[in-house]
């Protein structure tokens, strides 16, 4: 598999800027919390740059959306597209095959909701999240004016989330790519969002 | 203000990456290099290569070359072949595919392949020089 430069370095930012927003007050003393409790209402703005890959495909994922932070829970819009065209083989009949070369694009209502468990004395919170993807996907194959619809799916994804203060998140998990072409439809997920309109930073 | 404008960025960022897949007739390869002998003409006709596996069992390998879309194309040639590397002369600014057929361990497998055949050139100042040599390949190997 090849990786274009450009994207190779959207990859490279994205787990940079892990580490930049990960400061050494991070591993302050943590409090436990109760992971249903929730806070009142704080509704912000947000958008997340993120991707889904494992070993066969490779996909960024942009989203923008409602952020609620007081109930830990998001409704964001996203896109996501494979840069690159993959190679995989689709049965059309018995022993039969047509190997092509593929790109997909994907657009999805995410919904997810964290429960963290731990909070930081600098106000960063440690959890899980379960989330939802309510996913529409094309693949447009080279050499075929067709354009495969995939059709609409249900995209479970659950894992660990951090949050820096108020403003910005790190989620890393497992995400199930139901109805994936070619794939395997089991695909990691590293999403960073960032919140916009955020008052109140602690 | 600020928020707005940044979510605006962000909008148009999301729609540009999502929609950038349309083909333009011809491609940047950026600055010249000082030793390329300039070519202000846009060549006519480019090459297209297709590239094979090498068959096993001396079975030849059958090809079928397509102006346009393998689904709604013009068959241009069907032949056997042993070669690893097939090239055509064509027309620029038309979509070609192809298609090769191999037989795998009883199964078969039809490799499919297609774009669109541009130009290329690269900018001295504001002159275009055009790659007169430029080839687009069309990968019907099999996949490993």
């Amino acid at each position: 598999m090849k990786f274009n430069k450009a994207y190779s370095l959207i990859v490279s930012l994205l787990f940079s800027s892990f580490l930049l927003l990960s400061p050494k007050s991070t591993f302050a003393q943590p409090i436990a919390l109760n992971p249903f409790a929730g806070s009142y209402l704080q509704p912000s703005a947000g958008f997340s740059v993120g991707t889904l890959f494992n070993h066969q495909d490779f996909m960024l994922d942009f989203g923008i959306g409602y952020e609620e932070l007081g109930y830990d829970f998001s409704i964001t819009f996203n896109g996501a597209f494979r840069p690159f065209y993959n190679r995989g083989r689709i049965e059309i009949d018995d022993h039969l095959y047509y190997q092509v070369r593929h790109k997909a694009i994907q657009f999805s209502i995410d919904l997810e909701k964290r429960f963290y468990f731990l909070q930081f004395l600098n106000y960063n919170k440690l959890g899980v999240y379960l989330g939802l993807k309510s996913a529409y996907a094309w693949d447009n194959y080279r050499g075929f004016t067709l354009k495969q619809n995939t059709g609409f799916a249900f995209q479970p994804n659950a894992g660990i989330s951090w949050q820096f203060s108020k403003v910005s998140r790190l989620s890393v998990g497992y995400i199930y790519r139901s109805k994936s072409t070619f794939e395997n439809p089991h695909m990691a997920n590293i999403k960073l969002s960032l919140y916009l309109n955020t008052e109140d930073k602690n | 203000m600020r928020q707005s404008f940044l979510i605006t960025i962000f909008s148009v960022l999301l729609i540009s990456f999502t929609f950038s897949c349309s083909k333009k007739s011809k491609s940047s390869t950026g600055e010249c290099s000082a030793n390329v002998i300039c070519y202000t003409q846009e060549p006519g006709e480019l090459y297209v290569k297709l590239e094979l596996t090498q068959p096993k069992n001396n079975v030849p390998t059958e090809v079928t070359f397509y102006k346009g879309n393998i689904d709604k194309g013009e068959i241009l040639e069907v032949f056997p072949t042993l070669s690893t590397e097939v090239v055509y002369l064509v027309p620029v600014g038309i979509i070609y595919s192809a298609t090769a057929k191999y037989v795998v361990d009883g199964d078969t497998v039809i490799v499919v392949d297609g774009d669109k055949l541009t130009t290329s050139y690269c900018t001295d100042g504001d002159t275009e020089c055009y790659d007169w040599d430029h080839e687009m390949v069309l990968d019907l190997k099999l996949k490993e």
